[in-house]
């Protein structure tokens, strides 16, 4: 099929975020070797888990141009997928884990079915009012699931590094999928139906079935790290699908650069090692990071990942005017 | 030249002498989780600070453990489990604790403990009462606190006692709520077999209970149990009060929350509360060690206010800690959890030695004491009010008062 090239899906900018995604992740791979403190290496575990829904949910909202505000709510689902099977069915996580994300992508296929054919502001409450029944549902179902004192989950790594370099595998693979979803036809088209809807309708993209497909994907993206985070964390609690995540999620990826590959990776380690920096200050942080979001979807639309690249431009020429 | 090596040697000496009691005059730190600011609760959080505080200075003034002051290390867990999962994690890894305490709530607790499991730190339970931190038989962790079981015994007891025909609780919908409503109807099958149960379940976020209150109106119980926590508890007290269902001349109304002793209680209630029969961990009037009283004395003084149950429980889970040190004369974790499985402690409290039976009472002070008492006058101080029981003292139903017809 002979596609065309789309202005905001340039290959060769798709290209530098991945080489600089894979820089990250390069990074990441090489600092427990100078990271030694159990404490910071489960921080940056944590901050993986918020890099891996933050891409998600990036690929929604920032490729599709759908804001779902559930994300955090999947994550939780896809958390007590895995501890429900465990605890109930004594289930071993190899089929725990890959429930984590099959069951909330067909929940986000259903709901994809029912709430992508809404918009804009109308999308956002419906998915909030479904991560809000769901989180009630989940905290009142007392006998199926332990209500507020959560579900422990079996752990699958004893040691600390393991699950470093687990997680990390585990986000280079989230990246590697999104990477090639947007070297698709897909990608494409879920740009498109982000900057004209109708425009692409009108050019014979199927928008309620890529928006669907997206739902999907992030959906079920978001429910494996919650997945994993579980076994990590050894307990999940209607707490991880508090709205309050979410927020942090969407400062992530604006922080960092909303539809770009790369920006939710940078949003997601610089604001959780800051908001794990900042936790004596409490709830103020929260302020800061709600206070950077303004700032950033205001002035920055591309993020840190933006700024850091149209910088790089203007030396870049600046560069050539003087050769 | 001489002169030299004679300089360097009293420099040597100095310097190591120098080290030795900087060495010597390390602090221990201790870790403490409690809920600093909401969605947890921060009346709570701040009480069980306040009893660390106390003891913590009265160590330290003391000499400290094994000539070593103890440093409290805070922690802010919100009432989340993943705050406090994250805050156990942060004292043990960062901050190097050798053992946490402070816990106020189950679902942070069970959080907690899977943490201090984890790194095999000693974990001392303040104030969580689900039965299933003990069930699940961690050795780190140790109860000196109150748990479900014994509550709803307690409270079964004082219902046979009365002899009332139906019983009506109003539970919060939480692990907690419900399985404290669970138990109560369980020993009341064996107290109190005559007397119909029921149990309510109710939003603990809920701002109106009339439509659960209004049907008792019409076929008033005899009693009405609360198993709910502030602010919930006092929006359902107001209503049920309002309404003319308890306390009435018919019906009693019995706290098996522990919420008389909050310090907000009588600004939320007022007339609500009068009449009420409350189940309690502290009492005045109750005997008490030396210490204890001490304890109490302290706190009246700082704050003007009667001491109420968290900061005898939280004064006692330091000094547990500072104790089992100095019985280990060892920081070692592994050192301080045999101390604790094996020593007898006295805190301010009472003597006790921790239970080594499996299920509820794993490494639980089985016999923590408690009190029955009622509350006859809005505004009543805690030393004001009847007491009906307290450990060693048999119930004695006869000093109950209900209002008049």
């Amino acid at each position: 099929m002979n596609t065309p090239q789309h202005p905001n899906l340039h290959s060769s900018k798709l290209r530098n975020e991945l080489w600089l995604s894979l820089l990250v992740l390069g990074v990441l791979a090489v600092l427990p070797a100078f990271v030694q403190s159990n404490y910071w290496l489960g921080v940056l575990i944590v901050s993986m888990y918020f890099a891996i829904i933050a891409s998600g949910w990036n690929l929604l909202a920032g490729y599709a141009g759908q804001f779902s505000l559930a994300p955090a709510a999947f994550a939780m689902l896809g958390g007590y997928s895995t501890a429900l099977f465990a605890y109930h069915l004594q289930a071993p996580l190899w089929i725990g884990l890959p429930m984590a994300a099959i069951i909330p992508g067909l929940v986000g296929l259903v709901l994809g079915r029912i709430v992508l054919r809404l918009s804009g502001a109308y999308l956002a409450l419906t998915t909030l009012s479904f991560a809000e029944i769901l989180r009630l549902v989940i905290y009142n179902s007392i006998e199926f699931t332990r209500g507020d004192q959560g579900l422990t989950v079996p752990s699958l790594l004893d040691d600390r590094v393991a699950y470093y370099y687990l997680f990390l595998v585990a986000l280079a693979l989230v990246v590697g999928l999104i990477y090639w979803l947007l070297r698709r036809p897909m990608g494409r088209f879920l740009q498109a139906i982000r900057d004209d809807e109708i425009g692409a309708a009108s050019r014979g993209v199927d928008v309620l079935r890529y928006k669907t497909l997206a739902f999907l994907i992030s959906c079920a993206i978001c429910g494996f790290a919650g997945g994993l985070y579980g076994t990590f964390a050894r307990l999940v609690s209607p707490e991880l699908g508090l709205i309050a995540q979410t927020g942090l999620v969407i400062a992530m990826v604006v922080i960092g650069g909303m539809g770009t590959l790369v920006g939710p990776l940078i949003g997601a380690l610089l604001v959780y090692t800051a908001s794990e920096v900042l936790r004596d200050v409490g709830n103020i942080q929260m302020i800061v990071f709600a206070f950077l979001v303004i700032v950033f979807a205001r002035y920055f639309r591309e993020g840190l990942w933006g700024l850091l690249r149209r910088s790089m431009l203007r030396r870049a020429l600046a560069h050539r005017k003087e050769a | 030249m001489r002169q030299l090596r004679f300089a360097l040697a009293a420099a040597a000496v100095a310097l190591s002498t120098g080290a030795a009691t900087a060495l010597a005059a390390d602090p221990i730190v201790i870790g403490v989780s409690i809920a600093q600011s909401p969605p947890g609760s921060v009346v709570q959080g701040t009480q069980v600070k306040d009893g660390i505080e106390i003891v913590t200075k009265m160590i330290n003034d003391d000499g400290g453990v094994l000539g070593r002051p103890l440093k409290i290390v805070y922690e802010d867990n919100q009432g989340i489990p993943e705050k406090g999962r994250a805050a156990a994690e942060k004292l043990i890894s960062r901050d190097k604790v050798v053992a946490i305490t402070g816990g106020h709530q189950s679902s942070v607790c069970l959080a907690e403990i899977e943490v201090a499991h984890r790194y095999k730190i000693p974990y001392v339970n303040t104030n969580c009462w689900s039965d299933d931190i003990r069930i699940k038989g961690y050795p780190e962790v140790f109860n000196p606190g109150n748990y479900n079981t014994r509550v709803s015994s307690a409270m079964a007891e004082t219902i046979a006692a009365l002899k009332v025909k139906s019983v009506v609780a109003f539970a919060e919908n939480t692990d907690y709520g419900i399985g404290q409503a669970k138990i109560l109807g369980e020993f009341l099958k064996k107290m109190a077999p005559d007397t119909d149960y029921k149990y309510v379940a109710l939003d603990r976020a809920g701002k109106d209970f009339t439509p659960a209150v209004l049907p008792l109106r019409s076929s008033p119980p005899d009693m009405v149990v609360n198993i709910m926590l502030p602010p919930a508890a006092y929006i359902l007290m107001n209503q049920l009060y309002e309404q003319g269902v308890a306390p009435t001349a018919k019906t009693w109304f019995y706290d098996g929350a522990g919420i008389a002793d909050y310090p907000d209680f009588w600004q939320n209630v007022k007339e609500a509360g009068k009449y009420m029969l409350a189940f309690g961990l502290y009492h005045p009037q109750m005997p008490m060690p030396e210490m204890g009283l001490e304890v109490g004395k302290i706190f009246q003084k700082q704050s003007g206010n009667e001491p109420n149950r968290l900061i005898f429980q939280a004064a006692d889970s330091v000094l547990l800690i500072a104790r089992a040190i100095e019985q280990a004369k060892s920081t070692e974790s592994a050192d301080i959890i045999k101390a604790l499985q094996n020593m007898e402690f006295e805190g301010v409290r009472g003597k006790f030695k921790f239970s080594q039976e499996p299920g509820y009472t794993y490494q639980q002070w089985v016999d923590i004491p408690y009190v029955t008492y009622q509350l006859t006058e809005v505004d009543q101080p805690l030393s004001k009010t009847t007491l009906i029981q307290a450990s060693g003292q048999a119930l004695q139903v006869d000093k109950l008062v209900k209002p008049a017809e």
